[in-house]
Formats: structure tokens, C-alpha cells, sequence
């Protein structure tokens, strides 16, 4: 007889699956990343105190959008995140490249070192974790601004502008 | 209903961007892998030339007090890479040059004629040189002021007291904006001063000691060097040299080795590692003998620094080759073999195990060398100075050399009294650059490395000290024993050219000033014929 027993658990629909194993690989991504900001600001404390609050602003917000994402807020969220860690990306990357006036005795591009490499591989992951989970009308606006930013960064690499 | 997934296209979008953050700084990193213009053929495998040390120079006469030296700075041509002829700037025409091998409390006089061409055959500069004996206590006049320049077709003679401790030091030119490529060129050797105390303690000696001195060259195609300093940056070679042989295998027993190891390189700094991971003793410093020995698995090395450190063999086998290697500092540029310095291999039983010890029975070696006796208690005076880079100028304390000779020579950034204690903090704050800083004149004892206790293998008296990227480091020097000007610099050469050099005087309190660098023992043209000494 129907009803009887202990109610069936409703299966998970593979839409709901995807969508939670992109929000865990988005929180996880942008935690760990605030968290090697913190490591990268403690880094930067002895020569520079604004690049250090920087560093630790940049960890702030990045463990603000973790939260978000724990509390599913809205898809704007989304698009900022991205739009925010697209621009450190950026960041790294002309960093790595050009001569910044970041602080006064600044006088080369910065070293490649692991932890750089990390942080930017995992903002990476971050980016297209939050792209799954925008919506498809969003995710595309996202995704195609994304490639300009891309192709903007090689093109200053091909023409000289960024070496 | 939202499909949370990203297609082929998502990704080829993403892709772009992924792959400029990846690739373009590793592009960075990866196209730095060679820097010599010569084909990679011509250039020896690691570990594959014999290990060789430089001559020991004989003095042309000696008398109850003193040993008396004539060398000449020359060209030269070397084959430092098998078949292929570099030419060399050399003291005697060889680089390294011949050592000196001095003995406390007998002096030494040194007259260097200046043989070299009027004009550098491919740079084009003056080759005007100025010696300095690098971990002396000399007279202003005989300390190779950067200013006191002997041009070519001059002579000057210089007199050393070799009053100090026994230790390693190393001549080098000094010459104002040209000390870098006079050095890249050859203008370095080692000075070795030896004392009773050295030679009675039962550390290695004699064909168990070896001097390693340590550089990097860029080869051009047609095997001279290259000089390419990076915009005054620093120069970074392909190729390490170990007492100017190209990555050089040493044949040893089964016993310990002393090695005074000197970094000679413009501007690359290494860290030692045997290939074992075995822990290496450090039993002195650039001022000489430490108190006790330290053991260290790893060994930092600036420019200009010396370590004396003893190596045991012991405990391998015969035919077993350890690598000496340098497992490279932050902002020095790496290649495909700069990671590789010598090897060692051992043949079999040591043929004599006498004086095979890293110090005393009772664990000392220098018990009372006297910079270690220094207490930050002890200083009546303290200084900061400030090693940067500012408006494209390499300056310490926001002055220059061009300032010193602006101000006729008299510009100084500190006048310690003869023999007081003053404690120097050294301050970079730059993440982007290492300055290993020389105080002439003095040996001095770090007390702080950004507010720790130095590494243990600093232990020791030092006229060198890293000051790596955004570190302060504190040290204190007696200073003395003689009044005058001298010099502080950064030893990474292109920068100390350009211009991060400036001065100190040591003043009495009413006896006057001290010798005048320049004008008291001035070259003069090279008589012909030349004089007996």
C-alpha cells in the first residue's frame, strides 16, 4: 500500500547536482584564495602598508562573495565576482609583465612564484565556477566579456604594451 | 529551469584568458634559459673539466718585515671553454689572478702597473683600475679608493699591514664606474692571510684547502665575453666558473676539505647545497676564523662574501660523485645550468688524516676574534642606512658617489671616532632587490636580521652583509684602526657603478684628519725601465 513506511528520499535532479558541485568548487576556490591573500599581504606589511591593506581588502571581499555564495545570493552577485576576480587576474598578470608603480622602490615586474601561480589558477576556477552558476542569459553576457578581457591581454602582449 | 554547465564554447571563451594568466609569466621564466650567444656545443657538459686552482705568486724579494710583489693588470686570452680563446683582463694577465699568501705582521707591498689598453677594445671606456684589498685594514691611500684611478701606462704601489686575524680575503679593482666590467673582465684573485693561530689549529691545510671562487660569464659567439648588466640591474651569466674553469670536477679522499669560498660574480647570489643534502661546517667568515664552527645544510652567498667552510668525504664511497649545487636566491635570473656549480669525486682512502678536524678539541677556533666581542651595549653612536633605488639611481641614504666627488670628496654619511663601537642598521625595503653591503675598513658583527638573530653561518666577523629583499639587518663595528675616508657600497657591482656608493670618516678627537685617499700615495707614469723593488 502507498504511503506505507518511511518516505522515499526525492531523488536529486542532475541540474540541482551540478548546480551544488559548482557553488562547493566556487566557495572553495574563492576561500582559499582569500586566505593565500591574507599570505600574500602579510608579505607585502614590511615594505609596503598599502599594498599589505590591499592584499587584506582584496581577502575581505573575497571572503564576503564566499559567503554570498554559501547564501545563494543574488545573481548579480555572480557577475560581480567575476567582473572582480577577472580584474585581480588582470592585475597579476600585467604585474608579471610591466613595471608598476606599486610602491616606491618598485623597479621590475614581479617574480612568478608558486604562490602567484596558485592564487591565479584557483581565481581561475572561481571564474568559470561562477559562470555555471549564472544564468544562461547572464552566463553568456559573462562569458563573452570574459574573452574580450582575454584576447585585450594578449593583444598588449603581442603589440609590446604590456613587456 | 538554469543547466549549470559550462559547453565547449564556455570554455574555449574562457580559455583565452586562462592561458594569458598562465602562459605569458611563465613565458617570462622559460625564455630566460640561456644567455651566451655561443653554440650551446661549444660549452663543456657540467662536471666534465678538471678542477684547477689559481697560482700562488711569489714575492719578488723579502726583507726582516716585508714581502715585496710587482704585478701587472693586462690582457690576457683564456681558454676558459675548450678550443675557444676569451680574452681576459688579468692580474699577470690570468683570471682569477695569482693569490697572495701573506702571513700576519709582515707587510705586504704591492706595486700594480696599469698594462691594460688606453681604451676597453670592444666597450670602448678607459680602463682605469684602483686595487683594493678586500677584508684589509689599509691606509685610505692604500685601500683602492673608487677615485684614486690608476690609468693605463701608470703605477701604483701598495703597502698592506696585515695586522688582522688570519682569513680570506680577495684583491679587485675598484675603479670608479668601471670596477664592474674591470672585475667581469678578471680583476680578481684571492689574498690569503694566515696566522699562528690558523696554522696550529688541526683544520685542513695545504692539498686538503682549496680556494673556490665563484662566477657567472655570458659567452658571445665568437667566445669574448658579453656585458649586459640589465640596465645597471645586474649581470646574470649561463655559465658558472669555479676559479675560472667552467663547472669543474675535483678529484678528493675520503677525509674533510677546507674550501674558502668566495662569490666573485657581479650580481648573482647563490645558495650552496651539496647534492647529498649533507649539512657543510662553516668555519669562517669574511673576517676570518669564527669562534666555533657551524653546520649548515645551506649557505646564502652575496657578492663579495667569504666563507671558509670544510666539506667531509668520509663517508662515501669511492667513485661517488657530489655535486656542489646552488639552488639560487630570489631576483637572481636562473638558466638551464646555473643551478650547477662543481663536483666532487671521491677516489678512494685520504692519503693523510692530519689535521682533519673543523676546530680545537675543545670545539673553538677563534675564540677572541674581536669583532665578536661586541655588544650592542658597547655603541655610542646609531646610524640607519638606506639602500634603494630612486629616480633610476642606485642610492644609499639618498646619496651617491656623483654627490662625494660633487662635494670635493669631503660629503660623508657618518663620522665615527676612531675606535668606538657605533651599531649600523641597514635597511632595504625593496621586495624587488638584494644589496650585499660593504663597509671597508672594519669587521663588524651582525647582531639582527629583521629582528632575529642572524643565520648561524654569520656567526662570524664580516665586512659583507645581505641585505635581502625587505630586510634590516643591525651590525656593530669598532671602528679603526686607522682615521680617513672609506667606503660603502653595494657589492652588486653594476649598481655600485651606478652610483650606490658613498663614505665614512673616522676622526680623532683632536690629531687631525687621516690620510687623504687620493692624494697621499698618487700613481704616477710607469718609469722605464721599471725599478727593482
Amino acid at each position: 500500500m502507498a504511503g506505507i513506511g518511511p518516505a522515499a528520499a526525492a531523488p536529486t535532479a542532475p541540474a540541482d547536482r551540478a548546480e551544488r558541485n559548482w557553488r562547493r568548487a566556487a566557495t572553495w576556490s574563492v576561500n582559499t584564495t582569500a586566505a593565500l591573500h591574507v599570505v600574500v599581504g602579510l608579505d607585502h606589511l614590511h615594505h609596503s602598508t598599502l599594498l599589505a591593506a590591499f592584499f587584506f581588502g582584496v581577502a575581505l571581499v573575497q571572503a564576503g562573495l564566499g559567503e554570498g555564495l554559501r547564501r545563494r545570493g543574488p545573481q548579480g552577485t555572480l557577475a560581480a565576482g567575476v567582473g572582480g576576480t577577472v580584474a585581480l587576474v588582470v592585475l597579476y598578470v600585467v604585474s608579471r609583465l610591466a613595471t608598476l608603480p606599486l610602491h616606491e622602490f618598485n623597479d621590475r615586474p614581479e617574480a612568478t612564484d608558486l604562490l602567484g601561480m596558485s592564487v591565479v589558477t584557483l581565481e581561475l576556477i572561481t571564474v568559470a565556477a561562477l559562470a555555471a552558476l549564472a544564468a544562461e542569459r547572464w552566463r553568456a553576457r559573462i562569458l563573452d566579456g570574459v574573452l574580450l578581457v582575454g584576447l585585450g591581454v594578449w593583444a598588449a602582449w603581442a603589440t609590446g604594451i604590456l613587456s | 529551469m538554469t543547466a549549470h554547465a559550462l559547453n565547449r564554447r564556455d570554455l574555449l571563451k574562457l580559455s583565452a584568458l586562462g592561458a594569458a594568466a598562465v602562459a605569458l609569466p611563465l613565458e617570462r621564466v622559460v625564455s630566460a634559459k640561456s644567455a651566451s650567444r655561443i653554440a650551446s656545443s661549444k660549452l663543456p657538459r657540467p662536471y666534465t673539466l678538471p678542477f684547477k686552482v689559481p697560482p700562488v705568486i711569489k714575492p719578488v724579494r723579502s726583507d726582516a718585515t716585508t714581502d715585496y710583489y710587482h704585478i701587472a693588470q693586462r690582457t690576457g686570452v683564456a681558454e676558459i671553454l675548450p678550443g675557444v680563446k676569451t680574452p681576459v683582463f688579468g692580474y699577470e694577465g690570468i683570471s682569477p689572478g695569482p693569490t697572495i699568501r701573506a702571513t700576519r705582521g709582515r707587510e705586504v707591498v704591492l706595486r700594480m702597473t696599469n698594462e691594460l689598453p688606453a681604451r676597453h677594445p670592444r666597450w670602448g671606456y678607459e680602463a682605469w683600475t684602483s686595487c683594493h684589498l678586500h677584508g684589509s685594514a689599509s691606509l685610505p691611500q692604500y685601500d683602492g679608493y673608487a677615485s684614486d684611478i690608476t690609468r693605463p701606462g701608470q703605477v701604483k704601489t701598495y703597502r698592506y699591514p696585515n695586522t688582522q686575524d688570519a682569513r680570506t680575503l680577495w684583491y679587485h679593482d675598484h675603479g670608479v664606474h668601471h670596477t664592474a666590467e674591470n672585475a667581469y673582465m678578471g680583476l680578481a684573485a684571492q689574498y690569503h692571510l694566515v696566522d699562528p693561530l690558523e696554522q696550529s689549529l688541526p683544520i685542513p691545510k695545504g692539498d686538503y684547502e682549496a680556494p673556490l671562487i665563484l662566477t657567472d660569464k655570458i659567452f658571445n659567439s665568437n667566445g669574448e665575453f658579453i656585458y649586459d648588466d640589465n640596465g645597471h640591474s645586474g649581470l646574470y651569466g649561463d655559465v658558472i666558473l669555479v676559479n675560472g674553469v667552467p663547472w669543474p670536477l675535483m678529484k678528493v679522499e675520503q677525509r674533510k676539505y677546507r674550501f674558502r669560498v668566495l662569490n666573485a660574480s657581479l650580481a648573482r647570489g647563490f645558495r650552496l647545497q651539496l647534492s647529498t643534502r649533507d649539512p657543510m661546517t662553516v668555519i669562517g667568515t669574511d673576517g676570518g676564523l669564527m669562534v666555533r664552527p657551524q653546520t649548515t645544510a645551506q649557505l646564502r652567498l652575496g657578492m663579495a662574501e667569504r666563507y671558509e667552510i670544510v666539506i667531509d668525504f668520509a663517508k662515501y664511497k669511492p667513485g661517488q660523485r657530489v655535486e656542489l649545487r646552488n639552488l639560487g636566491v630570489k631576483n637572481s635570473v636562473d638558466y638551464d645550468n646555473t643551478g650547477k656549480i662543481m663536483a666532487f669525486e671521491v677516489t678512494g682512502p685520504a692519503k693523510s688524516l692530519a689535521d682533519n678536524a673543523v676546530s680545537d678539541p675543545d670545539g673553538l677556533l677563534n675564540p677572541q676574534a674581536p669583532a665578536m666581542d661586541l655588544a650592542p651595549a658597547m655603541a655610542v653612536q646609531k646610524r640607519k642606512l638606506e639602500v634603494e633605488r630612486k629616480n633610476g639611481q642606485w642610492v644609499i641614504s639618498g646619496t651617491t658617489w656623483a654627490d662625494v666627488v660633487k662635494s670635493d670628496y669631503r660629503k660623508v654619511v657618518a663620522k665615527p671616532k676612531l675606535d668606538t663601537v657605533e651599531q649600523w642598521e641597514i635597511v632595504n625595503k625593496s621586495g624587488g632587490w638584494f644589496h650585499p653591503v660593504h663597509i671597508h675598513l672594519v669587521d663588524f658583527k651582525i647582531i639582527e636580521r629583521n629582528g632575529k638573530a642572524p643565520f648561524n653561518y654569520e656567526l662570524g666577523p664580516k665586512d659583507v652583509v645581505y641585505v635581502g629583499e625587505n630586510e634590516t639587518v643591525k651590525v656593530l663595528a669598532r671602528f679603526g684602526p686607522h682615521k680617513g675616508r672609506y667606503m660603502i657600497h653595494c657589492h652588486n657591482l653594476p649598481h655600485e657603478d651606478h652610483d650606490m656608493m658613498t663614505q665614512f670618516e673616522v676622526v680623532g678627537d683632536s690629531e687631525g684628519e687621516g690620510d687623504d685617499p687620493i692624494t697621499s700615495a698618487p700613481p704616477y707614469g710607469i718609469p722605464d725601465p721599471l725599478p727593482d723593488l
